[in-house]
C-alpha cells in the first residue's frame, strides 16, 4: 500500500516539476537558449508570493496571476533587450550569459531577501483528503490541479492562437517564419516572457509545498532541465509526462535509496536519456540544431 | 580495372527511398561525370561512399575491398577524398593551415609540420592558390574557396577524388580554369567522380557519364550518347521533350 | 609571435621575483590566480581547441583534490608523489565518460558534464569512510614557517600553471592540435579528411582532465581542508569559462590572461564591495559575453577601439 502512496506523492510532485520544466523546455525548443537562470526566476515568483502573503495576507493562490504578470514583463525585457543581443552567438556563450544572470539574481535575492529558508503555511494547510491508507493533502492536490491547468492553457495557446502558432513556426524554421513576416525578435521575447511567467507561477506554488531560499535555484533549474530532456524540447505534453516521470522516479528512489542521492539520480537519468535517446522519450527535436 | 563499385546499394530515410538498387562501376584513371535532376540522390550516394551516413542495403567496394563497414576517417586514409557542395573551409585556420590538415591526416599522413607544409604548398601550387596561403578563407571569393577545397582534398594524396558540384557559382572564365585543373589531376593518375549540373563541364571533361534519377541509375555511357537518351531527357525536361528528341 | 614570447618572458621574471617584495596577502591572491589560470588553460584544450564546452570540468579538479587528500591522509604518500595519481585519475575518468558523452554536441555535452560534476560530488559526499563525506578531509599541514609555506605554494602552483601552458602550447602547434581545431570547426569535414574524431576528442578531454586534476591536488594541500562543496565548486566552473571567454578560447595564453584580469578585478571588488560581490561577478560575466565574446586577445589584436565592441554586438543580435 505504501507504494501507492509513494506513487501518488510522485505524481503530485511531478505536476510541479512539469510546470517548472515546461517553460524551460519551451525556451530551449523555440530559441535554442538554455536559460540557466530559470530556477532563479521561479524563485522571484516565490518571493513575490511570500511577501504578498506576509505583508498583506494575500492568499498564495490568488497571487498567481500577479506573479505571472511580473515575471512575464521581466522575461520580456530580459529577452528583448539583453538576450536578443547575443542570440546568434555560439551556444556556450548564451549558456554563460544566462549563468551570469543566474549568479546576479541569486546574489541579489540573498543580499536583499536574506539566505533564510522561507515557507508559507496558510490556515488550510494541514487538511487532507484520505482514502484508506492514503493521504493526499488538499494543498498538494490543488497545486497539482493548477499545474495541469497551466499546462493545458499553454497547449491551447500554442495551438489555437495566432501568436502561439507563430511561436511554433519560428521554432520549426526561423528563416521561413521570417519570410512570412514573423519578427523573430518579438517572438523570442514573447516566448521567453510566457516561459518566465510560467516559471513565476511555479515559483509561487513552491512555498506551499516546501521551504525555499536562493540556494535552491540551481536544483530547480536542474529539474527543469531534466524534465525537458525527458519530454523532448518545446513539447508541452512531453514536459507534463517528463515531469511526472521525474517526480515518481524521485519519490521512489528517495524511499528505496535514501534522500542523499537525489541529485545524482536525477542527473543519472538525464545523462542516460541524453546518451540513449537525445531527442527525449517522446520526441523529435522541436528546434533543429541549425546554425544561423 | 574497377576502382570503386557499388552493388545493389540502397538508402532509405524512414519510408522514403532515396537510393535504390544502385550498381555503379568506376574505372581507374577515368573522369566519371554524374548528373541527374535535383534530389536524385547524387550527394547522398557520395555521403554513403564516405560513410557520412549509413547504407540501408547493398555493398560498396573500393579496390575490391568492402568499405561500407569502415569509418569515415579510415576511408579517407585509404585514398578517397571529396569536396563538399557547400564549401566547408576551416575558418580560423589560414589557407595553408587548412590544406595542412589534409596533408596530416589523408593518405600521406605527414609526420610533422615541415612535411605537412611542403605537401600543402605543393597542392596550393597545383590549384594556383599559392599567393593566398596566409589568408583567412572567409575573405576569399567563392572561386578561390572552391580551389581551397580542391587543394585540401589533393593534399590527402587521393586515388579517388569526389567532386561534388565544384563548378556551382563560378563564372565561365573560372569554370574553364578549374576544368583545366581537373584534367591535370586525371593526368596525375587520380580517378575522379564529378557531380555536376553544368553540361559544358560534363561534356568537356568526362570520359563516361552516369545519370541518377529518383534514386536509380537510369543511364550510362559516353557523354554524347547519354545526352541523347530519351529517358534522360524525360527525367530533366519531361516526356514531351523526350518524344521530340532534343540533342 | 616573437613579441608575445618577449612579453611573456618579462612577465615570468616579474612573477618569479615578486615573493620577495610583496606581502603574504598578495602572494595568496596571485597563487589563486595561477590556480585559475592553470584550470582555464588546461580546460581550454577541450573547450576552446576542440569546441566541446566541458562546463563541468571542475569535476576533475575535485577528483584531483580528493586523490591527493586521501593518499596523503590514509597512505601517507608525499605531496609531490600524489600528483601523478591526480593526473591519472582525471585522465581515466575522462576517457571512460568521454566514450558515451562526447557523442553529444554543444548544449547537451555542456550540461552532461555539469551532471557529471554534480554526480561525482554527491558520490564523494556519500563515501564518508574514505573521503570524510560532508565533514570534509583535513590534510597534513606542511612543516615550516608561514612565509616559507606561502612561497612554496606560490612557486608550486605557478609551476603547474607553466606546465599547463607548455602542454597547451605544444598541442597547439602539433599535428594533434590541427586535428582538434578541425574538429571544432566542422566535425564531418574533419572525419572526411581522415581524422578519427572519436579518439582525438577523447584524448583532448582526457588531457585537460589530467591537467585540471593536478591543479586540484595542489589546491587540496594548499588549503589543507577540502569538502565536497569547496572541491566541486560550481562558481569555479563559471569563472573558468568566463576567463576562457575573456582571454580568448582560440589562443594559448588567452585563458591565462583572462584569469589574471578576472581574478584581480574580483579581488578588488571583493575587498571593497563584499556584500554585492556576487552580483558584480554576475554582471561582469554578462558584460563579457555581450561585448567581448571573442575574447580580449582576438577582439583587440589590432589595437583597442570602441568600434570593435559595437561590431561584435551587431554580429550576434537577432
Amino acid at each position: 500500500m505504501i507504494i501507492v502512496q509513494i506513487l501518488i506523492n510522485g505524481l503530485l510532485l511531478g505536476g510541479f516539476y512539469a510546470v517548472i520544466g515546461v517553460g524551460f523546455s519551451l525556451i530551449w525548443g523555440v530559441t535554442n537558449i538554455i536559460n540557466l537562470a530559470h530556477g532563479a526566476m521561479a524563485l522571484l515568483g516565490a518571493y513575490i508570493t511570500f511577501f504578498l502573503f506576509q505583508e498583506y495576507g494575500i492568499d498564495p493562490f490568488l497571487s498567481l496571476p500577479f506573479s505571472f504578470l511580473c515575471l512575464f514583463i521581466f522575461g520580456y525585457i530580459l529577452q528583448r533587450f539583453l538576450l536578443n543581443l547575443v542570440v546568434r552567438a555560439q551556444i556556450f556563450m548564451l549558456l554563460i550569459l544566462t549563468f551570469g544572470i543566474e549568479i546576479f539574481l541569486v546574489n541579489f535575492m540573498t543580499t536583499f531577501f536574506s539566505a533564510d529558508f522561507r515557507s508559507i503555511t496558510p490556515e488550510y494547510a494541514g487538511t487532507s483528503f484520505v482514502i484508506g491508507d492514503i493521504v493526499i493533502p488538499y494543498i498538494r492536490l490543488a497545486v497539482f490541479a493548477i499545474c495541469i491547468f497551466v499546462t493545458f492553457l499553454l497547449s491551447l495557446f500554442l495551438n489555437k492562437t495566432w501568436h502561439g502558432k507563430a511561436i511554433k513556426a519560428t521554432s520549426l524554421d526561423l528563416d521561413a517564419a521570417m519570410m512570412v513576416g514573423i519578427s523573430p525578435a518579438k517572438i523570442y521575447a514573447l516566448t521567453f516572457a510566457i516561459a518566465s511567467g510560467i516559471a513565476g507561477v511555479a515559483g509561487s506554488l513552491l512555498p506551499l509545498t516546501q521551504a525555499f531560499s536562493p540556494s535552491i535555484a540551481g536544483s530547480l533549474t536542474l529539474r527543469a532541465f531534466t524534465v525537458s530532456i525527458l519530454g523532448g524540447l518545446g513539447r508541452v505534453e512531453g514536459a507534463l509526462i517528463g515531469g511526472i516521470l521525474l517526480g515518481i522516479a524521485e519519490t521512489l528512489s528517495s524511499y528505496f535509496i535514501g534522500e542523499s542521492y537525489k541529485n545524482a539520480i536525477t542527473l543519472g537519468i538525464m545523462v542516460l536519456v541524453l546518451v540513449i535517446k537525445p531527442t527525449g522519450l517522446l520526441g523529435k527535436k522541436y528546434f533543429a540544431e541549425v546554425k544561423h | 580495372m574497377v576502382i570503386l563499385e557499388t552493388r545493389n546499394l540502397a538508402k532509405k530515410y524512414g519510408g522514403v527511398e532515396v537510393l535504390n538498387d544502385v550498381n555503379l562501376k568506376v574505372y581507374k584513371g577515368e573522369i566519371l561525370g554524374m548528373i541527374g535532376p535535383n534530389g536524385a540522390g547524387k550527394t547522398t550516394l557520395m555521403n554513403l561512399i564516405c560513410k557520412l551516413t549509413d547504407i540501408t542495403a547493398g555493398e560498396i567496394l573500393y579496390k575490391g575491398e568492402i568499405i561500407n563497414n569502415k569509418k569515415t576517417y579510415e576511408i579517407a586514409k585509404m585514398g578517397i577524398s571529396r569536396t563538399f557542395q557547400v564549401v566547408k573551409p576551416f575558418s580560423g585556420l589560414t589557407v595553408l593551415e587548412n590544406v595542412m590538415v589534409g596533408a596530416f591526416y589523408g593518405k600521406k599522413q605527414a609526420k610533422n609540420n615541415a612535411e605537412a607544409r611542403q605537401i600543402a604548398m605543393e597542392a596550393l601550387q597545383i590549384v594556383g592558390l599559392i599567393n593566398e596561403k596566409d589568408k583567412e578563407p572567409s575573405i576569399l571569393p567563392i572561386a578561390q574557396r572552391k580551389k581551397l577545397e580542391l587543394a585540401r582534398a589533393l593534399a590527402m594524396d587521393p586515388e579517388l577524388l569526389i567532386l561534388d558540384e565544384v563548378m556551382a557559382g563560378l563564372n565561365p572564365r573560372e569554370l574553364d580554369d578549374i576544368m583545366k585543373e581537373i584534367v591535370l589531376l586525371k593526368e596525375r593518375g587520380i580517378t575522379i567522380i564529378a557531380i555536376e549540373h553544368v553540361m559544358k563541364v560534363i561534356m568537356g571533361i568526362s570520359d563516361r557519364v552516369v545519370v541518377l534519377h529518383l534514386g536509380r541509375l537510369i543511364c550510362e555511357g559516353k557523354p554524347a550518347e547519354v545526352c541523347n537518351n530519351s529517358m534522360v531527357i524525360e527525367a530533366y525536361l519531361g516526356s514531351k521533350f523526350a518524344q521530340r528528341g532534343i540533342a | 609571435m616573437k613579441k608575445s614570447i618577449l612579453l611573456f618572458g618579462i612577465f615570468l621574471i616579474i612573477m618569479l621575483c615578486l615573493p620577495f617584495f610583496v606581502s603574504g596577502y598578495w602572494l595568496r591572491v596571485l597563487t589563486q590566480t595561477f590556480m585559475f589560470a592553470a584550470i582555464a588553460t588546461g580546460s581550454n584544450i577541450i573547450i576552446g581547441y576542440t569546441g566541446y564546452p566541458a562546463f563541468g570540468n571542475i569535476a576533475f579538479f575535485g577528483v584531483g583534490a580528493y586523490v591527493t587528500g586521501v593518499l596523503m591522509t590514509k597512505y601517507e604518500i608525499s605531496f609531490l608523489a600524489t600528483l601523478p595519481f591526480c593526473a591519472l585519475s582525471g585522465f581515466i575518468i575522462a576517457v571512460l565518460l568521454g566514450i558515451p558523452l562526447l557523442r553529444l554536441k554543444g548544449h547537451y555535452f555542456a550540461i552532461a558534464t555539469i551532471g557529471v560534476m554534480e554526480a561525482i560530488r554527491e558520490i564523494v559526499d556519500n563515501m564518508t569512510d574514505i573521503t570524510g563525506g560532508g565533514m570534509g578531509l583535513t590534510l597534513p599541514i606542511m612543516e615550516g614557517e608561514p612565509a616559507y609555506i606561502y612561497k612554496f605554494f606560490y612557486y608550486t602552483i605557478m609551476l603547474i600553471m607553466l606546465f599547463s601552458i607548455a602542454v597547451a602550447f605544444i598541442i597547439w602547434r602539433s599535428k594533434f592540435g590541427y586535428a582538434l581545431r578541425a574538429i571544432r570547426i566542422d566535425e564531418d569535414a574533419a572525419s572526411v579528411m581522415g581524422i578519427n574524431t572519436t579518439v582525438y576528442k577523447t584524448l583532448a578531454w582526457a588531457l585537460s582532465a589530467a591537467l585540471v586534476g593536478i591543479v586540484g591536488g595542489a589546491y587540496a594541500y594548499w588549503l589543507t581542508y577540502i569538502d565536497p562543496h569547496t572541491a566541486f565548486e560550481t562558481t569555479y566552473s563559471v569563472k573558468m569559462f568566463a576567463m576562457i571567454l575573456l582571454g580568448g578560447a582560440t589562443t594559448v595564453l588567452g585563458p591565462m590572461i583572462g584569469a589574471f584580469i578576472l581574478e584581480l578585478i574580483s579581488e578588488i571588488v571583493w575587498s571593497k564591495f563584499i556584500e554585492i560581490h556576487g552580483m558584480i561577478l554576475g554582471a561582469l560575466i554578462v558584460f563579457i559575453v555581450l561585448f567581448i565574446p571573442k575574447g580580449l586577445f582576438e577582439t583587440f589584436k589590432g589595437g583597442f577601439s570602441l568600434r570593435k565592441i559595437i561590431i561584435n554586438l551587431k554580429e550576434y543580435r537577432l
